[in-house]
C-alpha cells in the first residue's frame, strides 16, 4: 500500500459511541486511511470541520440525540465527501440527509470501505492498485 | 120595616145576581187554569156538545157526541182510561187519569183529566163535571229529565273512575259508584256513612276536616296523588278531584277519583328509560348533537360543549357559524360542506381521521366523526353527528411509533457496538478463550442496559453501576472491595463506557490482579472536585495481589479502560501498574459525566 496515498486521504470520524468509534478508526487504519480526529459531540464536530484538516468523513447520523444533519450541510457547502451511519433506516432519516450515502448500523467493515472508496476516487484508485499488487 | 115581600124578593134578586156574579168569577178562574172543562152523564157518552172540548179537538158537536169524543183520544191511552172511569162512575169517587188526546193541529197532547160527581141536593148522581189540563210540556220535560237521570247514572255505574258523592255537613260518603267500590274493595253498603279518612284517603280526620274546609272555601280541590290503601293492603296510586255542588239548595260533594297506577308506573319506567339513556349519550366519550332542517344546532350532548368550548348559546345557533368558531380553514369548510350534503341527500359520511388547527383554541385535534341523516319530530330531515376526540389517543400512537423507532434504533447500534466487541476480542484471544470472553463482556453491556431502562434512561447511580458490574464478586464487596463516593448519577452515555472499564478492571483483577489471591483488596472510589469547571474523578486502586507487571501487548482490555472510555466522557484515563497493585483513575468534566438536576435526562441522552 503506497504511503503517500494514503496519507492524502485523511478520515474524520462523527460518532458519538467510542466502542464505535475506536472499531471505526481500526477498520480504516486497516485498509489503509489516516485518521484525522474523532468527534462525538456535535459542538465538537463543527469545529473541526471549521478547521478542516481531513479529506472525507464518516458520520453517525444522531449524536447524543441530535442529529447531525447541519454537519452534513456544512460539509456539503465545503465539497467534502461523507458517508452517513446510522442505526436509523434510511426511511427514517428521509430528508435529513439529501444525496448522501448510507450505511445502516450494524455494517461490515468491507462495506464501510468500499463506501469511503465510493466517495473518494483517488483512494479507489491506490486500494485498486494495492489489490492488484 | 120593610115589608117582607118586598123583602123577599128583593133578597132574591140580590142572592140570583150574587149566584150569577159568582159563576162569572168562577168561569173566568177555570178559564184562567187552562182547562178544558166538560160536563157528562155516568155513562160518559155526552148529551150535549161541549164548546171547550170542541175547541180544543176541533172535533164538530156531531163528532164529539155519544162516544165521539174517544176518537180524539189516543188509541193506546183509551183502554186504561176506560177502566179508571169505570172504577171511578162504581166508588163515586174523583176520576184522575193522565192521556193523550189529539188537538185541532192533529197533535196528541197529554193531558191530565180530573173529574168529579155532581151530585143532585138528594144526594143522586147527575153528572160528572171535568177539567182536562195540557201537561204535555211537563210530560216532556219529566221524560227528558228521566233519561238524563238514566244516562248519568249509567255513567256513575259504568264509569272508569271512581265516584264518591259526599256530604260536606257530615263529610260522610252518600253514595259510591261500583268502579270505587271496587278499587277499594268495600262495598257501597260498607261504604255508605263512613269518613274519607276511614279508607286510608286522609291521614285523619283533623286532614279531613281541613279538606272540606278548603273545599267549601274553593269549591274545588284536586290531589294529582294520593296513595290509597284498598282493603287488600295494596297501595294504589289516585288522583282524586273534588267538587262541591249547590243541589236544590244544599251542598254535595263529588269526588272523582282515578286510578293513575299504571299510568304512574309507566312514567316511572319511561323516565327511568328517559334518564338512563339520557346518561348513557351524556356520559359516552363520544359527542353527539344535532343539526336540524335549517341548519340549526337543535341538539347536544354534554361532551358537545366540552369539545367545542364554551360557545354561548349553543342550541339554536347556526351551524355554519358554529363551525367557523371551532375550525380554521380547510377543515371548516369540508364539514360545512359535508353536512349540507348529507342534509342534501341523505347519505352518510364516515370520517377516520379529520386533523386540524382549531379556531377557538390553539391546539391541532384529530377527531373521527361521522353523519347520518335522521327524521326529526314535525317530519323534516335532520343530521346527527357523532364524534369522538382522539388526539390524545394519536399522539400517544405517534409516541409509540417513536419508541419503536427508537427501539430499532438502540438494537441495531448495540449490535453494532457487539460486533466491534467480538472484534476486539477476537484479535487478542485465543480462539480456546474468545466464547469465554466475549459473553462476558456481552454480559457486562447487558449490565449497563438493564439498569438503564430500569432507570427510564435517566442515569445511573455511580455505586450501583460498580456493584452491577462486579456483580460476580458480589461476597467480597464489604470487605475486600470497598466502594467509597457520594451518590452521584451518570448519564446514560457515560454509564455504558465507565460501565465497559468497570468489567474489565473486575475481570482482570479477578483472573490476575488484587482479587486472584485470597487477601488482595480493591478500593473503588469516586468524588466530585468543584471548580469552575467541576470535575468528576474515579479511581480503581488494587493492593495485596500478586506482584504486577506492566502488560507486555496491548490487549482490547487496555482500549476499552483507556481511550474508549476517554472518548465516551471526554476525560483522560491514566493506569499505573506498580509492583505493590495495579490502579486506574477516571478524569472528566462534571457536564460530560453526570446528570444535573436540572437537565432532566431522557430516552434521547443516550441516542447513539
Amino acid at each position: 500500500m503506497p504511503i503517500d496515498k494514503q496519507e492524502r486521504t485523511r478520515i474524520l470520524i462523527i460518532e458519538d459511541e467510542p466502542m464505535l468509534a475506536l472499531d471505526l478508526e481500526e477498520i480504516i487504519v486497516d485498509a489503509g486511511f489516516k485518521l484525522a480526529a474523532i468527534a462525538g459531540k456535535l459542538d465538537k464536530a463543527l469545529a473541526l470541520i471549521e478547521s478542516g484538516g481531513f479529506d472525507a468523513a464518516i458520520v453517525d447520523a444522531n449524536l447524543a440525540g441530535v442529529s447531525a444533519s447541519p454537519l452534513a450541510f456544512e460539509m456539503t457547502a465545503r465539497g467534502l465527501p461523507f458517508i452517513v451511519l446510522s442505526g436509523y433506516s434510511s426511511e427514517q432519516l428521509q430528508g435529513a440527509f439529501p444525496r448522501a450515502l448510507f450505511l445502516q448500523k450494524p455494517c461490515r467493515p468491507d462495506q464501510i470501505i468500499q463506501a469511503l472508496n465510493t466517495i473518494c476516487p483517488s483512494n479507489k484508485i491506490v486500494s485498486n492498485r494495492s489489490n492488484q499488487e | 120595616m120593610d115589608t117582607p115581600t118586598s123583602s123577599l124578593a128583593e133578597t132574591g134578586q140580590k142572592a140570583e145576581a150574587a149566584l150569577c156574579e159568582s159563576e162569572v168569577r168562577y168561569r173566568t178562574l177555570v178559564k184562567a187554569t187552562g182547562a178544558v172543562t166538560w160536563s157528562c152523564p155516568s155513562s160518559g157518552l155526552y148529551n150535549e156538545p161541549q164548546p171547550e172540548w170542541m175547541a180544543f179537538t176541533g172535533q164538530s158537536a156531531e163528532e164529539m157526541l155519544g162516544d165521539g169524543w174517544t176518537k180524539a183520544v189516543h188509541p193506546a191511552d183509551l183502554a186504561a182510561a176506560g177502566s179508571k172511569w169505570g172504577e171511578a162512575v162504581a166508588s163515586g169517587l174523583p176520576f184522575s187519569n193522565e192521556h193523550r188526546i189529539r188537538r185541532h193541529d192533529g197533535q196528541w197532547r197529554w193531558m191530565r183529566v180530573l173529574a168529579v160527581p155532581i151530585l143532585d141536593t138528594a144526594g143522586n148522581e147527575l153528572c160528572w163535571f171535568g177539567s182536562n189540563v195540557d201537561i204535555t210540556d211537563r210530560k216532556v220535560a219529566e221524560a227528558k229529565l228521566r233519561t238524563s237521570e238514566n244516562r248519568y247514572r249509567r255513567l256513575f255505574e259504568a264509569a272508569h273512575d271512581g265516584v264518591l258523592i259526599l256530604d260536606p255537613d257530615t263529610r260522610k260518603i252518600v253514595d259510591a259508584n261500583p268502579f270505587m267500590t271496587g278499587l277499594l274493595g268495600y262495598t257501597r253498603e260498607q261504604l255508605i256513612g263512613i269518613e274519607l279518612y276511614e279508607i286510608g284517603f286522609l291521614v285523619d280526620a283533623q286532614q279531613s276536616r281541613d279538606m272540606f274546609q278548603t273545599l267549601k272555601a274553593m269549591r274545588h280541590i284536586r290531589y294529582e296523588s294520593l296513595p290509597l290503601k284498598n282493603q287488600d293492603g295494596n297501595v294504589r296510586e289516585v288522583e282524586v278531584v273534588a267538587n262541591l255542588y249547590d243541589e236544590n239548595g244544599r251542598s254535595v260533594i263529588q269526588c272523582n277519583v282515578r286510578d293513575i297506577t299504571d299510568r304512574k308506573q309507566a312514567e316511572t319506567a319511561l323516565r327511568q328509560s328517559h334518564d338512563t339513556y339520557l346518561n348513557l349519550i351524556e356520559n359516552n366519550p363520544f359527542g353527539v348533537y344535532l343539526i336540524d332542517s335549517d341548519f340549526r344546532l337543535a341538539q347536544a350532548s354534554a361532551s358537545v360543549q366540552k369539545a367545542f368550548g364554551a360557545i354561548v348559546p349553543l342550541i339554536g345557533r347556526d351551524f355554519e357559524e358554529v363551525v367557523r368558531i371551532l375550525w380554521q380553514e380547510p377543515v371548516a369548510g369540508e364539514v360545512i360542506a359535508q353536512f349540507r350534503h348529507t342534509l342534501e341527500t341523505g347519505e352518510g359520511y364516515h370520517s377516520k381521521d379529520t386533523t386540524g388547527k382549531r379556531a377557538n383554541r390553539n391546539t391541532v385535534e384529530s377527531y373521527d366523526w361521522q353523519l347520518e341523516r335522521v327524521k326529526i319530530p314535525g317530519g323534516r330531515f335532520g343530521v346527527v353527528c357523532y364524534f369522538y376526540d382522539f388526539t390524545e389517543r394519536k399522539h400517544f400512537e405517534e409516541h409509540i411509533g417513536l419508541l419503536m423507532n427508537e427501539v430499532n434504533h438502540r438494537a441495531k447500534n448495540l449490535l453494532a457496538v457487539v460486533q466491534a466487541v467480538a472484534k476486539q476480542t477476537a484479535k487478542h484471544s485465543s480462539p480456546e478463550i474468545f466464547m469465554e470472553r466475549l459473553s462476558e463482556r456481552i454480559d457486562g453491556l447487558a449490565t449497563s442496559q438493564d439498569l438503564l431502562v430500569k432507570n427510564q434512561w435517566r442515569g445511573i447511580e455511580v455505586a450501583n453501576l460498580v456493584e452491577a458490574q462486579l456483580a460476580y464478586l458480589k461476597n467480597l464487596v464489604g470487605t475486600r472491595v470497598q466502594l467509597d463516593g457520594p451518590p452521584l448519577r451518570l448519564t446514560p452515555a457515560a454509564a455504558q463506557g465507565i460501565g465497559m472499564a468497570l468489567h474489565e478492571l473486575a475481570t482482570n483483577a479477578a483472573k490476575y490482579g488484587a482479587l486472584s489471591n485470597s487477601e488482595g483488596r480493591v478500593r473503588i472510589s469516586w468524588k466530585v472536585t468543584p471548580a469552575e469547571k467541576p470535575t468528576f474523578s474515579m479511581s480503581w486502586s488494587e493492593d495485596g495481589g500478586p506482584s504486577v507487571a506492566p502488560p507486555t501487548r496491548k490487549g482490547f482490555g487496555q482500549t476499552v479502560i483507556g481511550r474508549m472510555v476517554e472518548a465516551a466522557v471526554d476525560g483522560t484515563a491514566e493506569t499505573d501498574y506498580q509492583e505493590s497493585g495495579f490502579s486506574w483513575k477516571l478524569d472528566a468534566l462534571v457536564v460530560n459525566t453526570l446528570e444535573t438536576d436540572t437537565e432532566k435526562g431522557s430516552a434521547s441522552d443516550a441516542n447513539r
